[in-house]
């Protein structure tokens, strides 16, 4: 075993290292450098520049989310300071990829509050890294924002969070009056496995049958399964009138087209991940006639001009992401004229008073939780891979 | 809707037979778990997918196309990242190299194709057929078919060729096999390139049924792998059987119980059976249980 | 200071989770792809716990204990099978119990996670939690680093060791193997447990979505880039890998495709190290 010279370095390495964590615990209850309390003002520039942070991902699977969002927010930064930028000063804005990690979300969102100086973070497009970075923001006195992050639980999530798009509660339920409007009494619904989509499968549920339809049954799959004929099989036998489906464009595409193959007569009624291209790229013609709902946007003059400015400067149509992007960019440069200063206690109070603000995403209008209540919805219908519209800006009725 | 379920269990078991004999041809001759398996499966898609789209080829010589890729790259792996890490005693080296190939193949995938899914061109064959109480394609019944005629050329080229007997010699007993002069090497290479084209035309069936991703190698390379060690890996016959058993629990239960729970399930059972035999329902090659 | 202090805490719990890995399973050889689930039961124990209003220092040996269970679980049907396998069918467990997260909605909050967790006692809630969460986890890290080395020069390492060379001699010779690698197997999942409940103190808000089997990848790579069953090479390959994107993004590295050269470069970098380097960058300890 060990012999005497191997048992005395033993000995000295565990005394060493006990040492040391004997130390760092001691430290514990020392307080912490004085230059850590509270937010950090900017030291160098004046006090009222406005210095902005995005969190999201940039790289990854979800990088196009964030693309589009950084897209709509440079664009708006570039507005702001050809107008003479906020308070004399330029608007800064810093970007930090989280390849939607959380961990990553976490040291993202501390370096440009730390580094960068920011006092506003918009970010992030997960409503699960949201979460992750609420408390931070709630700790440091951030103002935190987020352009798309749409679950309904964010809203009671005890951290101050804005955000620009409209819950998926308000989403579901307008499905459900369209489906109850269209006579259709009974439903299965086909959801992904996940936060959105449960969440969606719940508030749907819920409104559908206060008005008075019947859910015969729902099944979840896998993010991205590939075999989803066992669950569409249960489906089929149940013989609903429509199913709801909110679910990821990759397995949703699957569905569409694996319901086909089994002959499933059935209506789909879908989300807004029905948008996406990628849906009919998989299904093809098995696609069309299905209808979703989708945040209204691509009307009023600010989104005109904003989408022609898009074309111009990216070479291409902006989608929602990139319009809530800008917009979220323009509000809070709103706010910050109206509040004369750029700190964020300032700046959450002047949001607060955001009312009907003609955004490029809809109209703005933040309720004393932060959620935006005023936005409308569109039902759109895909046809040969292209949406049409069906019916245009249904509010959301509380 | 029950005839409905054990048919799909019989085409999802097909599939996973192809993934699952793979498994089973490499662990045999080279003692080795192939995390990129899955991963070939995705290159053949994705290689019949370029033809048809980039070249504009029709549907048989990219098939083809996706085969000799399949083998290919099979081969690659064998050759890059296999042997170079196989070293006498040491069985984790070359596994983990397998999962450097893998996460190289989803990378550069990534890179070419992009994430978003995509989809095999299939026309016709995608058109619902009416079997009684069944509804299928022919995309589907060419999978049950071809993967029949595949598996029953297998298991003829194992029992009667001479390279198939070389197969099970190295499998048996690779030591005697040396000493009676067959060569290791060619044989892995051989085993490698046989379950690349297995792998190329699972992924082809399933670009087909479903759609094409960087990343859809991964949960099928999983259920044939679990299929394989439920069969008893080393095993054809074991992974065929393995594969069936697979897909119809999948099959059955995500139709009657919830699809949500798929995961739990397939592990479950296949911890279950490790608990009470290890060594799978067949006799294995050799014993998995040290 | 909190974004370097935040990127500290990471790389303790990546050099924690690294460390306990080695324990669990890098003396033995058998390798798991689970550890992040014994993570994951750390955190959700003590999610748990404290939600029912459990002191957190009690919480704390739940997650201990929770992992430990888990680690146990894990162990009885798996360790019977060779290295090679092992690995694979941790996978799987990985992958199960991530399902059972986020089914079990009632008791898990499934994907929605667990948000409000508490913090350590001690902590004065406000900007400079950081602060003293680096504390205790690089605490938590040393005394984790500690009990490797411990263990690779007692005479239980040795027998592990011995296991993963040759288990029908170490049979032979009276110690039972598999018992030897439950233990082993039981207290790494204890120490990556640990990690889990500081961790869901730290973060507050905890979900499915971060003990994958991705995250399981991971752990296994930082270990082996350190080499199997090296303590210090654990600690070398955790800090590479946290600390290296986190310097990146000073460097403003461009691309949408950044994370998948990225990753194509980790896939080459494997299969090279296997090639010419199984046993790890660092050199191999030969004084056990």
């Amino acid at each position: 075993m060990l012999i005497g010279s191997q048992k005395r370095r033993r000995f000295h390495l565990a005394l060493a290292l006990s040492a040391c964590s004997a130390l760092a615990l001691g430290l514990m209850g020392c307080p912490p450098p004085a230059n850590q309390s509270g937010i950090s003002g900017s030291p160098s520039g004046p006090s009222t520049t406005l210095i902005v942070g995005f969190v999201g991902p940039l790289t990854g699977d979800a990088a196009s989310f964030g693309i589009s969002q950084k897209n709509g927010i440079e664009m708006a930064r570039d507005e702001i300071n050809a107008a003479g930028g906020v308070g004399g000063s330029p608007v800064t804005v810093v970007y930090e990829d989280t390849q939607l990690d959380q961990n990553k979300a976490i040291t993202a969102f501390n370096k440009v509050t730390d580094s960068d100086k920011a006092t506003v973070v918009l970010g992030e497009t997960s409503s699960a890294n949201t979460k992750a970075i609420g408390p931070l923001a709630q700790r440091k006195g951030v103002l935190l924002l987020s352009p798309i992050a749409s679950s309904a639980n964010l809203t009671t999530s005890g951290f101050p969070l804005f955000r620009i798009s409209p819950s998926d509660a308000f989403q579901a339920r307008i499905a459900a009056q369209y489906a109850l409007s269209r006579g259709w009494k009974t439903t299965a619904i086909l959801y992904t496995n996940d936060e959105w989509g449960t969440g969606l499968k719940d508030a749907f549920a819920t409104d559908f049958k206060a008005g008075g339809g019947q859910v015969l049954g729902d099944t979840g799959v896998e993010p991205k399964a590939q075999d989803i004929r066992p669950s569409l099989t249960k489906i089929k036998s149940l013989k609903p009138a429509f199913i709801y489906i909110p679910m990821h464009p990759d397995e949703a595409g699957v569905a569409i087209k694996q319901a086909k193959q089994l002959g499933i007569a059935s209506s789909f009624l879908g989300a807004d991940s029905f948008s996406e291209p990628t849906i009919a790229k998989i299904a093809g013609s098995a696609t069309d006639g299905v209808v979703y709902t989708m945040p209204a946007s691509g009307f009023g003059a600010a989104y005109d001009q904003f989408a022609k400015q898009y074309q111009a400067k990216f070479n291409g149509a902006p989608n929602y992401n990139a319009a809530a992007g800008y917009d979220a960019l323009k509000v809070i440069a709103a706010a910050a004229k109206r509040a004369g200063k750029t700190d964020a206690t300032a700046l959450a109070t002047a949001l607060k008073q955001t009312k009907n603000y003609e955004g490029a995403s809809g109209s703005i209008t933040f309720d004393t939780n932060g959620d935006v209540t005023s936005k409308a919805f569109d039902l759109k219908k895909l046809q040969n891979g292209q949406s049409t519209l069906v019916q245009g800006h249904i509010a959301i009725n509380k | 809707m029950i005839w409905q379920a054990l048919y799909n269990g019989v085409v999802t078991g097909a599939l996973y037979a192809l993934v699952a004999l793979g498994y089973t041809l490499i662990y045999g001759v080279a003692r080795l778990i192939n995390f990129a398996h899955g991963d070939v499966m995705m290159v053949g898609a994705y290689t019949c997918l370029f033809c048809m789209e980039r070249f504009h080829l029709p549907p048989a010589p990219a098939l083809l196309a996706a085969i000799a890729a399949g083998a290919l790259i099979a081969l690659l792996i064998e050759r890059l990242a296999v042997r170079p890490a196989a070293r006498k005693g040491d069985r984790l080296a070359p596994v983990i190299s397998t999962i450097g190939a893998s996460v190289v193949l989803q990378a550069g995938a990534g890179l070419l194709f992009g994430a978003a899914a995509r989809s095999l061109p299939g026309g016709k064959l995608l058109d619902p057929i009416y079997l009684g109480p069944i509804q299928t394609t022919l995309a589907q019944l060419s999978t049950l078919v071809g993967g029949s005629v595949l598996t029953l050329v297998l298991a003829l080229f194992l029992k009667f060729h001479l390279y198939g007997q070389a197969i099970r010699a190295v499998a048996d007993d690779p030591t005697l096999a040396e000493t009676v002069g067959i060569a290791p090497h060619r044989i892995a290479q051989i085993a490698f390139a046989l379950s690349g084209i297995m792998a190329a035309l699972a992924g082809i069936a399933v670009g087909l049924d479903s759609s094409l991703r960087p990343t859809m190698g991964y949960s099928l390379g999983f259920m044939g792998f679990t299929a394989a060690v439920l069969g008893g890996i080393g095993n054809p016959t074991g992974a065929i059987l393995g594969a069936m058993l697979v897909g119809m629990v999948s099959s059955l239960t995500g139709t009657y119980l919830s699809s949500a729970w798929l995961p739990g399930y397939v592990f479950g059972t296949l911890a279950l059976l490790l608990l009470f035999r290890p060594q799978g329902l067949l006799p294995g090659r050799k014993a998995v249980a040290t | 200071m909190t974004y370097y202090y935040s990127v500290g805490i990471l790389i303790c719990v990546a050099v924690s989770l690294a460390v306990s890995l080695n324990i669990a399973s890098g003396y033995s050889r058998h390798l798991s792809l689970a550890h992040a689930a014994f993570w994951g039961l750390g955190a959700y124990g003590f999610a748990l716990a404290t939600a029912h209003k459990w002191n957190p220092l009690l919480a704390l040996v739940v997650s201990v204990l929770a992992a430990a269970l888990g680690g146990l679980v894990a162990a009885a049907p798996t360790l019977r099978v060779r290295g090679d396998y092992f690995l694979v069918v941790t996978l799987g467990m990985g992958e199960a119990l991530n399902n059972v997260l986020v089914n079990l909605r009632s008791l898990t909050g499934g994907s929605n996670g667990l948000s409000n967790i508490v913090l350590l006692p001690g902590v004065k809630p406000g900007p400079n939690i950081d602060y003293y969460y680096l504390q205790v986890f690089l605490a938590a890290a040393v005394v984790m680093v500690v009990l490797g080395v411990l263990i690779q020069r007692s005479a239980f390492g040795q027998a592990l060791r011995a296991t993963a060379e040759d288990e029908e001699a170490t049979a032979a010779l009276g110690r039972n193997p598999t018992w030897l690698k439950v233990r082993a197997l039981t207290l790494g999942a204890a120490c990556a447990g640990l990690t889990g409940g500081l961790y869901a103190s730290w973060t507050s808000f905890i979900s499915p979505g971060i003990f994958t089997s991705s995250a399981s990848v991971l752990i296994l790579a930082t270990v082996l880039l350190g080499g199997i069953g090296n303590i210090w090479g654990a600690v070398f390959g955790a800090i590479v890998l946290t600390a290296l994107p986190e310097g990146l993004r000073f460097a403003h590295v461009p691309g949408a495709n950044a994370q998948l050269w990225q990753q194509m470069i980790y896939g080459l970098l494997l299969i090279l190290l296997m090639a010419v380097r199984p046993g790890g960058l660092l050199p191999a300890r030969s004084g056990r």
